[in-house]
């Protein structure tokens, strides 16, 4: 667990560009759990992005959403994250 | 058996009413702390059940401790009470020594007297054990490098710290060095000449001037992708004014203001984005060689080999965010103002404390709990929709 964060607030837990393993799409901590759930995010230029994710790390990272980057920029959630599920 | 001193019958006096109220205090924190709302930081040792009450009644006759607390390591902290220290503030002792209460991400002393939550938290964030990882795929050596390579892990770290906790620019250099080691890149940390840049350069401050020349002053955004040969350079309409209060430096709004990202290999950059740097060859007669002070007035210089560009910015106020990320590959130093970036630090500490148990590797979460959690995040989201 990484009590880093970054001074723009942007997020960090989830890599975007890549990560490419079959495993969790966590980043602040190792994690071989295979993915049950799914993010898909907005990328800069108009695409999305989706991220396989364990359900703790997908509930984390709904949550870190949430409760810090919701609370750093003016963004509406459904900005935030397009769409989030189960595999 | 010696006389007191009226001084210090008054002192006494004054002791005994300051530890009735400060015993108070730790014993409302603590009752907090057990029913909530108050959490500890995750993975401390330090719990409630550590405080002792009783002792002091018995063994402080003077008032000059009002609890103890016993450490992990066997050593006992007693938060100390004294009639010279500021009004609602306590010291701390460890067997006997006094201790210098230490802030969150500045590393800043506090001295030897602080509010006792101030103390609290910094006993228990200085007793978080969490788990230590010997997989295969942790540590510095080329295997663990080759293993992270295999399965798709990088190693990052992040650390923080005032410019002003540094006495001087080598101890901001060996700091930034240390974070930056396994990248092969180096920083150097030098002082600018205020006062002599100031009269070169002060006439550019005018209204005619930041319309026109003077291009050496105004801060630069240089950057160059890894398929690029040059980098590009682009202006900003802000200028290196060392005579303006440093407190102005940072836009009242912002929480970054100057940023550098090197992506390197084995050494050798190979892309970089320089935000908000200023002009090094124009700066060089301005930068102090060797080792200097840093103190409330000082402006620092930070370069690091083979990037164009030099950041600036004054120490006073100064949060610095130096990270190594992607086992090294990616690095960067953020600057930012402290009283903008300590916001946001404690919004991700209070999600660090309240999801600890689910984002730590380490932890058994039961299906059951995870239902309740899902259950209220699905809940916030709602909320969030009005
Ligand atoms: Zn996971």
């Amino acid at each position: 667990m990484s009590a880093a964060t970054s001074l723009d607030g942007s997020d960090t837990d989830i890599a975007l560009d890549g990560g490419g393993g079959p495993g969790c799409a966590w980043t602040e901590a190792v994690c071989t759990a295979a993915p049950t759930h799914f993010l898909t995010l907005p990328v800069p230029g108009g695409e999305s992005s989706t991220a396989l994710l364990c359900r703790r790390h997908w509930l984390a990272s709904l949550a870190y959403r949430i409760e810090v980057t919701m609370e750093v920029h003016p963004v509406a959630f459904d900005d935030l994250v397009l769409d989030y599920g189960e595999l | 058996m010696t006389k007191m001193t009226e001084a210090e019958q008054q002192a006494g006096a004054e002791r005994a009413v300051r530890f009735g109220i400060h015993r108070r205090e730790l014993r409302v924190l603590l009752a907090a702390e057990r029913a909530g709302p108050g959490l500890p930081p995750y993975g401390t040792r330090v719990t409630p059940d550590d405080v002792d009450f009783e002792s002091a009644l018995t063994a402080a006759a003077d008032f000059s401790w009002f609890a103890a607390v016993r450490l992990p390591d066997g050593r006992t902290a007693r938060f100390t009470v004294s009639a010279d220290a500021p009004e609602d503030e306590v010291g701390c002792e460890i067997d006997g020594r006094v201790q210098e209460c230490i802030q969150a991400h500045t590393h800043l002393s506090r001295g030897p007297s602080a509010p006792v939550e101030a103390w609290w938290d910094w006993l228990q964030r200085s007793f978080v054990a969490l788990g230590q990882h010997d997989e295969p795929w942790a540590g510095d050596g080329i295997e663990a490098q080759l293993e992270r390579v295999e399965r798709n892990i990088v190693y990052a770290d992040t650390q923080t710290s005032a410019a002003r906790r540094f006495a001087d620019t080598g101890e901001l250099e060996v700091w930034l060095t240390g974070v930056y080691a396994p990248s092969g890149l180096l920083p150097r940390v030098r002082r600018l000449d205020a006062d002599a840049y100031a009269q070169s350069y002060g006439r550019a401050f005018t209204a005619e001037a930041r319309a026109g020349d003077g291009p050496s002053l105004m801060s630069l955004g240089v950057s160059r992708q890894r398929d690029e040969s040059e980098p590009t350079t682009v202006w900003y309409a802000s200028y290196l004014d060392t005579t303006a209060d440093p407190a102005q430096w940072f836009p009242a709004d912002a929480r970054i203001w100057q940023a550098v990202r090197i992506f390197a290999d084995g050494g050798t950059v190979e892309a970089f984005d320089n935000d908000r740097c200023f002009d090094s060859g124009e700066l060089a007669p301005y930068v102090r060689d060797g080792v200097a002070p840093i103190d409330a007035d000082a402006w620092l210089v930070v370069e690091i080999a083979g990037v164009p560009g030099a950041q600036v910015f004054p120490a006073a106020d100064v949060m610095l965010v130096a990270a190594s990320d992607r086992d090294a590959a990616e690095i960067s130093l953020e600057v930012g103002s402290i009283d903008g970036v300590l916001p946001l630090f404690a919004l991700h500490d209070g999600f660090l404390r309240r999801w600890g148990p689910i984002v730590d590797p380490d932890a058994v979460v039961p299906e059951a709990d995870l239902d309740r959690l899902e259950a209220r995040v699905m809940q916030q989201i709602a909320e969030t929709r009005g």
